[in-house]
């Protein structure tokens, strides 16, 4: 018994560490993990197996051989006299105390006695049988479940309910932000900063965040900004151009995150205000901000450290009518002219879309 | 056209390996130093390091985390092993809570996340958008974890290592066993040693990884099944920010290294993502049952109970001074 559960684990050992290594080998660890999480993973990988085979070599190899007896335990030499479950208790007594018989005890009895007597057992060799199995049954059907049945990425469900959550963080933020950027920002827009706009940037475009421009009066200073100390440098499209690349079409390429983050800032958006732009991004279903039912996703997947605190970052993207057919969840290359709208208090940043073309997923599908 | 409908199991699964990917790699460090500590490490050398003076030693404790860095995931094998190497508990659970924040790696990650809130997406700095800075974020991350962590060791220091420990915890010295084979043991060559290490290593890593895999996978029932709705309520008033961002610090069980960027981007008060930056790497889902391997469960709850009031009371008062 006690050889096979050495074997066991030590065989839930190496399977861990052929399962992190099948990861990296086969790249779907690119899914998963930050790059330089991925390194870790493998080395981890490596290091189990080095961990387990050697264990294996050395299973039968008697070290540190107790002098002493052993409350429980499996791999020990000797025989324990205790089987079964567990429980905990405090004796607090002379173990010649004890009124009932170590030795027919069907469970593992953890004692913590004050001990006197020269015995002494209850320390953490092993677990039980029981345990060990229970074990090596926790770390291995999740894992080679796992490892079975990920698609490696996300349900439509999934990225809905999160990317809603980000674009309402989003606003909240926006929100809070207000009063501190009426005071650092409004009155600071140079109106010659964008030239992509007729208006220039006092019109339709983008007021301050809890304010919507006044059509009737859009140089109008929004309520806060009196005696505004006007501290950040004016941001003005020359900053953007060396910030941004553009295609040779001149389109800005943007990020779908870097656009999504756009929103609030307004020298940002007066500057940006119907720049042309070229984006590579998924699409799906809008759900959230689509009143006339003209507008699609478009999501990029934003990763810190791995999969689990990914954060699907979206923006509309408004065709004019009805939306063309489409893959959900296709990598898509959208050129149009970016746009801000306040709709019911909410700042978003919205592509009007000039054309879609279906493209394959990038290297870079998931930015870290 | 509509690809293949995925469920929220495959969400599940998804999260749950990237957790696994992410973190166990760490758990194994900690496991194998664990071994070796076992084999090499003599009993008591670590009591003659640190300082006589019991409160002098908890405050060094409360600072090891920048000499010796580790994350949440592998110091609960390390103090496991520290602590029957004759390691005070109270010093073992002052490092164990205060190392995955005063560490390098996380002052860096701190500093970094609320530098920029939006990371390398902003086109410039967004500072106008945070009322504090990434100094201050981080100066009070570790400064309330120092105060939070010290006093837990002053009061551990008052408590039975029986009372607080699993009994097969405990080393003889403070009344418990001893099966301490390596350092302290004169019979044992140096190669055994290294078998000793090696198997140490193994049977600590399972046990870890076997609470860890418990932690993880409830961490991500909670994303693959939670509601967006929940989010609305974070805002509701400063108090209730504080608590639900330490109810989701423990339920979403992030990396200590990590979590300044999620914190840096939640739209709630500071004090709340304070909250969620000092009590998420003590206390985790994961956490909770790596913390059962080492302590007894009333221990446990206990703790995680107190860590929550004196976290939350301190990070409401701080951003008030």
């Amino acid at each position: 018994m006690k050889k096979f559960l050495t074997i066991l684990t030590v065989a839930t050992l190496l399977i861990w560490g052929a399962t992190f290594l099948y990861f990296f080998s086969t790249g779907r660890i690119d899914k998963y993990l930050d790059p330089t999480f991925r390194i870790y993973a493998l080395i981890s990988g490596i290091g189990m197996l080095i961990l387990g085979i050697f264990n294996l070599i050395n299973h039968n190899r008697a070290v540190g051989v107790c002098t002493h007896d052993h409350a429980h335990g499996d791999t020990c030499d000797h025989d324990h006299h205790h089987h079964g479950n567990s429980h905990e208790h405090d004796h607090d007594h002379k173990h010649s105390e004890c009124n009932h018989d170590h030795d027919e005890c069907d469970h593992d009895h953890s004692h913590d006695h004050d001990h006197e007597g020269e015995h002494s057992h209850s320390h953490d060799h092993d677990m039980t049988p029981s345990g060990v199995l229970f074990c090596v049954l926790v770390l291995l059907v999740p894992v080679l479940a796992g490892t079975a049945m990920s698609k490696d990425r996300f349900s439509t469900e999934y990225l809905m309910k999160w990317g809603k959550i980000e674009r309402q963080m989003m606003q909240m933020r926006i929100a809070r932000a207000k009063p501190k950027q009426q005071n650092d920002t409004l009155g600071s827009v140079d109106p010659s900063a964008n030239p992509y706009t007729s208006d220039a940037v006092a019109g339709d475009t983008p007021g301050a965040a809890d304010t919507p421009p006044d059509p009737d009066n859009p140089n109008a200073e929004t309520p806060g900004n009196e005696g505004a100390d006007n501290s950040w440098e004016t941001f003005t499209l020359e900053d953007l151009k060396q910030m941004v690349p553009q295609s040779d079409a001149g389109d800005f390429l943007l990020d779908v995150p870097q656009i999504f983050y756009t929103a609030g800032d307004k020298e940002l958006m007066a500057v940006m205000e119907d720049i042309p732009v070229e984006t590579t991004a998924q699409l799906m279903e809008e759900t959230l901000n689509n009143p006339d039912n003209t507008r699609l996703k478009a999501f990029r997947l934003f990763i810190e450290c791995c999969a689990a605190d990914a954060r699907p970052l979206s923006i509309p993207i408004d065709f004019g009518k009805a939306p063309p057919e489409y893959t959900e969840m296709g990598w898509y290359k959208i050129f149009g002219k970016l746009h801000y709208s306040n709709e019911d208090g909410e700042i978003l940043p919205i592509l009007k879309v000039d054309k879609v073309v279906e493209t394959i997923e990038p290297t870079d599908g998931l930015i870290f | 056209m509509t690809p293949e409908t995925l469920t929220p199991l495959d969400d599940f699964f998804y999260l749950f390996l990237s957790i696994v990917l992410e973190g166990a790699p760490f758990i194994l460090l900690g496991t194998i130093i664990s071994g070796f500590i076992d084999a090499y490490l003599p009993p008591g050398l670590i009591d003659k390091w640190l300082p006589k003076n019991k409160p002098l030693a908890i405050l060094c404790s409360g600072l090891l985390g920048a000499v010796f860095p580790v994350c949440e995931c592998a110091v609960v094998p390390v103090i496991r092993r520290l602590i029957r190497k004759g390691l005070p508990v109270s010093c073992a659970i002052t490092y164990m809570l205060s190392a995955p924040i005063i560490n390098p790696i996380v002052i860096v990650s701190t500093m970094k996340a609320f530098s920029s809130s939006v990371g390398q997406f902003s086109l410039r700095q967004n500072e106008a958008m945070e009322s504090y800075g990434p100094l201050f974020m981080t100066s009070s991350r570790l400064l309330i974890a120092f105060i939070v962590t010290v006093s837990v060791g002053l009061i551990v220091l008052k408590c039975r290592p029986k009372s607080i420990l699993k009994p097969s915890i405990i080393p003889r010295s403070q009344g418990g066993t001893d099966d301490e084979h390596g350092g302290g043991g004169a019979t044992i060559s140096g190669s055994d040693k290294l078998v000793l290490a090696m198997r140490t290593a193994m049977r600590d890593f399972l046990e870890t990884a076997m609470y860890f895999t418990i932690g993880v996978a409830i961490t991500a029932v909670f994303k693959a099944y939670v509601t967006e709705d929940l989010i609305l309520l974070f805002n509701q008033n400063e108090v209730t920010g504080i608590g639900l961002m330490m109810v989701l610090a423990f339920v979403l069980s992030l990396c200590s290294t990590s979590d300044a960027f999620i914190a840096a981007n939640f739209p709630v008060p500071q004090s709340a993502k304070l909250a969620f930056l000092v009590f998420g790497p003590m206390m985790d889902v994961k956490l909770v049952f790596m913390y059962l391997s080492v302590f007894r469960s009333k221990f446990v709850i206990s703790i995680a109970i107190g860590l929550a009031i004196a976290i939350g009371v301190l990070s409401y008062l701080w951003i008030r001074l």
